[in-house]
């Protein structure tokens, strides 16, 4: 008999009526509010304190950071590049595994999204920051303007610029596109007239029709289909923005397959971090279950690997080239003022990363937990050295220094974690956390199947007795 | 279940929908039109000037040439402003009485310089070199319009970035020979006589026109 894929990662009695009460329960009439109440006044504090440090660091200039030359990009870039490739796992999850129809992604689709969503945000202001004359960003767009100028296409800040404002779009569309079907769910199901009207009106007057979903499941493939290329191109993007320079630690041809694969990795990382914090909240271990976390926890093992190939590639590199200056910043790398930095990452990404070699260790929530707050953090200190190790001391020995983030540096940073949190837990008490018309059709997959079984064994049966 | 929205909702959203794709669509327009219109670019103003001297009066009714008063224009990047003294060259002789000279005389009188508003101008991160434009064929008309009719000095040109490319990307046809400099009512050439004589002056200039839209030529 063949094994039934649906079975082992559902509730054995989970039927669309029941899903649809518990997860329309937790928005409509959510139970445990002071926990929530309690960590969103907290992330809103924070968010508060991310729109102060804005206002100053406008107001200021962006010399509150510790960047200047040789480290011109500093902690806004390590950021960007962070909560971008956190994105990027949402959108993998949502699109590759939709394309690809793997079983286990329906429970975890609507947290990648929502996370992919957020990230972008806390990945695009740091962009605008990051331009140092934020209200000058118009200059970015080509628009008809009379100084006769058109962006300058072959400047990385403009790829930058179209890579993040598409995929900003794109996640939004893909987000909104999803959540649809079980605004709808919501509008039907809710008491109270407001929660009608608001549901009601995000729900753009879904009726659940057939016709709804022959056309929603065509565009909802053409969505997926074009975020594939996206995942590759953006953070591709990114990383030629350091990739295209000069500066020996940048100038890699490996980086854009490097830093998608990190970008990956990171994100898978926090998908499961959100997964184990949302099922063990709302107790859902019965939909996420441990064998959800399994399949992160290899997702992140797999792109994992690929970023310390790609480490032992680029040292490769640096040493097979002969050129005297990658050399150089790779010895500075493991022995200079930032070497703190390269081995902790060594120790998060390469050292901690092998425990997901173990069935038991991906299967542990806390585990999981502990690992994915660790591979975050490498992964943040890897660009923290990639950006600040490769040009700290480039060619000219006089031009070298060794510049050391701020308190603005922090702050902002802490404050964009809070700014992040503040929207996920307010998404999380207005939609679903679990896409509702996912797991019905997973569901509906499972007795499908189920069907199909005893059919066949009753015909065995017959047969048998025959 | 009763119906939640009205049943004309779903056409009043669609309505809104369309009215604010279009609203954004009209803004962009009028956006575009504003940022030339003569208000922000101050094209056509006439700024008031402490005496109202009359180009119009001085160029086409009497000749004088613009480097007569204008005597930095091709040595130095500012054309400059005529002191005292020249005015008094000939208005020491000419209606020496007249009321709206006064201020010329009270000058001299005083040893204070009369105090021109500028009319063509620059921002200040915009390096303007009047000698190298005159020196090399540009006309003093090209930018400053047919001051032979203006009898109260107007600001000819829009004078934004996309004016000043429209002559840095394709000087010729606004090229002239050394002689006609501060000539007036020359217009400039056409394509097809540019090709020609625009393109022996370029010569004649020694003009690189691929340095001429380098960020560096205008912003240092």
């Amino acid at each position: 008999m063949a094994e039934n894929p649906q079975e082992n990662l559902l509730p054995a009695d989970l039927t669309h009526a029941s899903m649809t009460e518990r997860i329309a329960g937790l928005v409509l009439a959510p139970r445990s509010r002071g926990r929530w109440l309690l960590a969103f006044l907290v992330s809103a504090v924070l968010a508060l304190l991310f729109v102060l440090c804005l206002v100053i660091v406008f107001a200021t200039g962006v010399g509150l950071f510790g960047i200047n030359i040789p480290v011109a990009w500093g902690f806004p870039i390590v950021n960007t590049i962070w909560w971008i490739g956190i994105a990027h796992a949402g959108t993998l999850i949502s699109a590759v595994l939709l394309l690809t129809r793997q079983p286990w992604r329906a429970p975890v689709a609507r947290l990648a999204e929502a996370m992919a969503m957020f990230a972008i945000v806390c990945a695009g202001f740091y962009a605008i920051v990051h331009l140092g004359r934020p209200q000058l960003m118009h200059f970015l767009l080509p628009y008809p303007n009379t100084m006769g100028l058109w962006p300058q296409w072959r400047s990385p800040l403009v790829w930058d610029f179209f890579a993040i404002s598409t995929y900003f779009v794109f996640t939004l569309g893909f987000l909104y596109f999803s959540l649809l079907p079980d605004f709808a769910t919501l509008r039907d199901r809710a008491r109270s007239r407001w929660q009608q009207i608001f549901y009601g009106v995000l729900a753009l007057g879904w009726r659940n029709s057939a016709l709804h979903w022959a056309r929603y499941e065509q565009a909802n493939g053409v969505l997926a289909a074009v975020a594939a290329p996206i995942v590759v191109s953006v953070t591709g993007i990114i990383s030629l923005d350091l990739a295209v320079s000069l500066v020996p630690g940048f100038h890699f041809p490996i980086f854009p397959p490097y830093f998608v694969a990190g970008a990956l990795f990171s994100g898978f990382a926090t998908v499961a971090l959100l997964a184990v914090v949302t099922r063990s909240f709302y107790g859902l271990q019965d939909l996420i279950t441990r064998r959800h976390l399994d399949y992160l926890g290899r997702m992140m093992l797999l792109f994992g690997l690929i970023v310390n190939y790609s480490y032992s590639q680029e040292i490769f590199t640096a040493w097979y080239s002969g050129d005297i200056y990658m050399r150089a910043v790779y010895l500075d790398r493991w022995t200079g003022p930032y070497a703190p930095a390269w081995w902790a990452m060594i120790f998060c990404n390469v050292v901690l990363l092998q425990f997901l070699w173990f069935r038991r260790v991906r299967r542990s929530p806390w585990a999981l937990f502990a690992l994915a707050i660790t591979s975050n953090v490498g992964m943040w200190l890897e660009r923290y050295q990639i950006l600040f190790t490769s040009t700290h001391a480039d060619f000219i020995p006089a031009n070298w220094r060794t510049p050391l983030p701020t308190v603005w540096d922090g702050l902002l940073a802490l404050a964009s974690l809070g700014l992040f949190a503040f929207f996920l837990l307010a998404f999380v008490r207005l939609a679903p956390v679990v896409s509702m018309h996912d797991m019905r059709s997973a569901i509906h997959r499972r007795e499908e199947q189920r069907k199909e079984q005893q059919q066949e064994q009753q015909k065995k049966q017959r047969e048998d007795g025959e | 279940m009763p119906q939640i929205f009205h049943r004309r909702t779903d056409g009043l959203v669609r309505i809104l929908l369309a009215s604010g794709g279009l609203a954004i669509v009209a803004l962009a327009v009028v956006a575009y039109f504003i940022d030339r219109s003569p208000y922000l670019t101050g094209q056509g103003a006439v700024p008031e000037q402490p005496v109202p001297f009359s180009h119009q009066h001085h160029v086409a009714g009497l000749g004088i040439d613009c480097r007569y008063c204008h005597t930095g224009v091709e040595k130095s990047p500012f054309a400059g402003l005529p002191d005292t003294h020249t005015c008094m060259s000939c208005h020491s002789q000419l209606w020496t009485n007249a009321q709206m000279l006064a201020p010329v005389r009270d000058s001299l009188e005083r040893d204070i310089p009369l105090r021109w508003i500028r009319v063509h101008k620059l921002a200040d991160f915009v390096y303007f070199n009047h000698r190298v434009h005159v020196t090399n064929g540009i006309g003093c008309e090209s930018c400053h319009g047919r001051v032979d009719r203006m009898p109260l000095m107007r600001q000819a040109a829009p004078l934004t970035m996309q004016w000043c490319l429209d002559c840095h990307r394709n000087p010729g046809p606004s090229l002239r020979p050394p002689g006609q400099i501060t000539a007036m009512g020359i217009e400039p050439a056409s394509e097809a006589r540019a090709a020609t004589s625009g393109h022996t002056l370029l010569k004649q200039y020694a003009i690189h026109t691929n340095r001429l839209t380098e960020c560096i030529t205008c912003h240092r």
